[in-house]
């Protein structure tokens, strides 16, 4: 395997002494989708703004986040700027949210096109048509003018796509991108993402707690739990053969077409509060096969040939 | 844009008509009415009368509304029970002085609210922060006038760097004229400028902590272009509106400083109005006031149009 687009090491997140993240690493290859999935509170949003280095100034992010070898929480400002839209692109869970309200699309992609390259102004409006285009904006020419209010949920998390890759992105970062969408629009944005990645060979981080959404995008998932990560596979794999019994649990919630009318089980419990969590294995209150071994602090394991899990049992 | 212009001035009709209503009314409800004034302490009931009828006031009230409202929409006052001036001429000499002082008061309002709000903003919870909201607390609190008594025993009397009162005539010189005018000025701004810093901070701060201002972080766009220009447009919309407000109160405050600076403005002729019961005086001035409060609002709202394309629908 070549050297990875992203490489994240024991990133942590921590709010005064609550340790939100903990000591997360993945990889992200060169054109993979990668996705991340866990509940709210698992950490999955923190993880994505650590690595862009836009958490709030009372969060403290430790660890490294490695970009082409480069230090992304060891840089000044000054460089980190290029990286912000130039390297990574982001786009987020409140599309209309997102887009500020008081200047049009174009105003808007234009400014995150001159950030990171020297455009005159006619290339860059050509540049904002093309980029619209590329979305799936029908008729972008004349809908570049539009202000933010003037769009739908949908269009607008498109012009976010577009505005995340005006700089020249080679990695989007998705965080809930689908969330606050209708199911139909949903199914577009996630094809449009997956196109994307097919054709521009973009790297993508995929986050969302619907694990069925990040199976059918990603090529390997990683589960986030109580701040922690418990499984890494690949999508297949993982699917196939949860080793962890969250990731079992997660699986067994997918709805299946052969299972319609059946009810789904969900997972009993719970996830404990950031800060309370139990010192041995986070998810033993709430394991199913929890027994002796289970009150020591788990470690995540790498699993041949590139999957990782925590949890004792899975040895096996 | 025609639309809500348009929309803004229908709108504006019923303020206008309530305005002129309580206006009128003001002279029929105050106990000692015009014709007492008129005829003096110890005028006979028959002598009152007389003037009663003659000042139209036997008339029905709808009757005696609409006619003082169409004189004084074709700029006819009427005259001062007092001197028999005509109130239209005096309002139109007192005039000029009164725009220009509110108006500066308002200019240096905006020139030291909305750069000391954002200053405040972009590094809040600092010592800079807390020093600027601890000052603006301070010109929210302390009246004008008492500002204003300050500022002439200080700069004027004892320090003689501004005269302490009048203001020099603009073909007197220019300069002079200035100088004249930046205590007023400047006291009558105090609590606009403290008003402003405070609504441009929160509307900063609300900015700055928006998702659209981290997408915009997240773009690896120039801290200047994200404070100075997506923040700030975003800022400046409840910083309008609030300065439609803000400017009324100058106008109101430029009552009392007008009376501390011995300025012959609107708002020393509304006061002598009042003590000497000079009724058609103090419904004149108030009328014209209140068409500049409602002007000042309309001009707000196109303002906010402006700034603002959601609500220009």
């Amino acid at each position: 395997m070549t050297s990875p687009l992203l490489a994240v090491r024991d990133l942590s997140v921590t709010f005064r002494a609550i340790r939100l993240v903990d000591s997360v690493s993945f990889d992200i290859g060169r054109g993979e989708v990668f996705g991340l999935v866990g509940e709210s509170g698992s950490g999955k949003t923190l993880t994505a703004l650590a690595l862009m280095r836009l958490l709030l100034p009372a969060l403290h992010a430790t660890g490294s986040v490695e970009l082409d070898g480069r230090n992304l929480l060891a840089m000044s400002e000054r460089e980190l700027r290029t990286v912000r839209g130039g390297q990574i692109g982001m786009i987020f869970q409140e599309p209309t949210a997102a887009l500020n309200p008081v200047f049009t699309i174009d105003a808007q992609i234009r400014a995150a096109i001159r950030a990171h390259t020297a455009m005159t102004d006619r290339q860059a409006g050509e540049r904002v048509i093309e980029l619209l285009g590329k979305v799936g904006i029908p008729d972008p020419a004349s809908r570049r003018k539009f202000y933010p209010h003037q769009l739908s949920g949908g269009l607008c998390q498109r012009v976010m796509i577009a505005m995340a890759l005006a700089g020249g992105a080679r990695l989007l970062v998705a965080d809930e991108p689908t969330t606050a969408l209708d199911v139909t629009i949903q199914e577009e944005i996630v094809g449009l993402i997956e196109q994307l990645a097919r054709d521009t060979g973009i790297s993508v981080l995929f986050i969302s707690h619907d694990l069925g959404l990040v199976a059918r995008l990603c090529h390997r998932i990683a589960v986030a739990y109580a701040g922690q990560i418990v499984e890494i596979g690949a999508t297949q794999t993982l699917l196939r053969a949860p080793r962890h019994p969250y990731t079992q649990g997660l699986v067994r919630c997918v709805p299946k077409l052969h299972e319609v009318g059946v009810l789904q089980r969900g997972i009993p419990g719970n996830p404990p509060a950031a800060g309370r969590w139990p010192t041995g294995c986070r998810f033993a209150p709430r394991c199913p096969q929890a027994g002796d071994g289970c009150d020591e602090a788990q470690v995540l394991r790498d699993e041949p040939p590139d999957g990782a899990v925590r949890c004792w049992r899975a040895r096996a | 844009m025609l639309r809500v212009v348009s929309r803004r001035l229908i709108a504006i009709l019923p303020t206008a008509f309530f305005g002129s209503v309580l206006i009128f009314m003001l002279v029929q409800i105050i106990p000692g009415g015009a014709a007492e004034t008129l005829a003096g302490a110890d005028a006979s009931p028959e002598l009152i009368a007389t003037i009663r009828d003659q000042l139209g006031l036997n008339r029905p009230l709808h009757v005696q509304y609409l006619s003082w409202l169409w004189d004084a929409m074709q700029g006819d006052f009427g005259h001062s029970l007092l001197d028999n001036r005509n109130i239209g001429e005096g309002i139109l000499d007192r005039l000029p002085v009164t725009i220009e002082l509110t108006s500066a008061a308002l200019v240096i309002a905006l020139l030291v609210g909305v750069p000391l709000g954002v200053t405040s903003a972009v590094r809040r919870y600092s010592a800079v922060d807390s020093a600027i909201t601890s000052v603006s607390g301070l010109g929210l609190a302390l009246p004008e006038f008492w500002l204003a008594m300050l500022a002439v025993n200080i700069f004027a009397l004892k320090l003689a760097w501004f005269p302490a009162t009048g203001i020099n005539a603009l073909e007197d010189g220019f300069w002079p004229h200035v100088q004249s005018l930046v205590m007023p000025a400047v006291t009558l701004a105090s609590g606009a400028a403290a008003a402003i810093t405070r609504f441009t901070r929160s509307g900063m701060i609300d900015a700055l902590n928006s998702t659209y201002i981290r997408t915009a972080w997240a773009l690896g766009l120039p801290a200047r272009q994200i404070f100075f220009r997506f923040a700030l447009r975003n800022a400046l919309i409840p910083v309008v509106t609030i300065v439609g407000i803000v400017a009324g109160g100058l106008l109101g405050g430029a009552v009392l400083v007008e009376d501390v600076f011995v300025i012959p403005g609107l708002g020393a002729m509304l006061v002598q109005g009042v003590l000497q019961k000079d009724y058609p005086s103090v419904q004149s001035v108030a009328l014209v006031l209140t068409v500049a409060v409602i002007s000042i609002n309309l001009a707000v709202d196109l303002t906010c149009a402006v700034l603002d394309p959601r609500t220009r629908g």
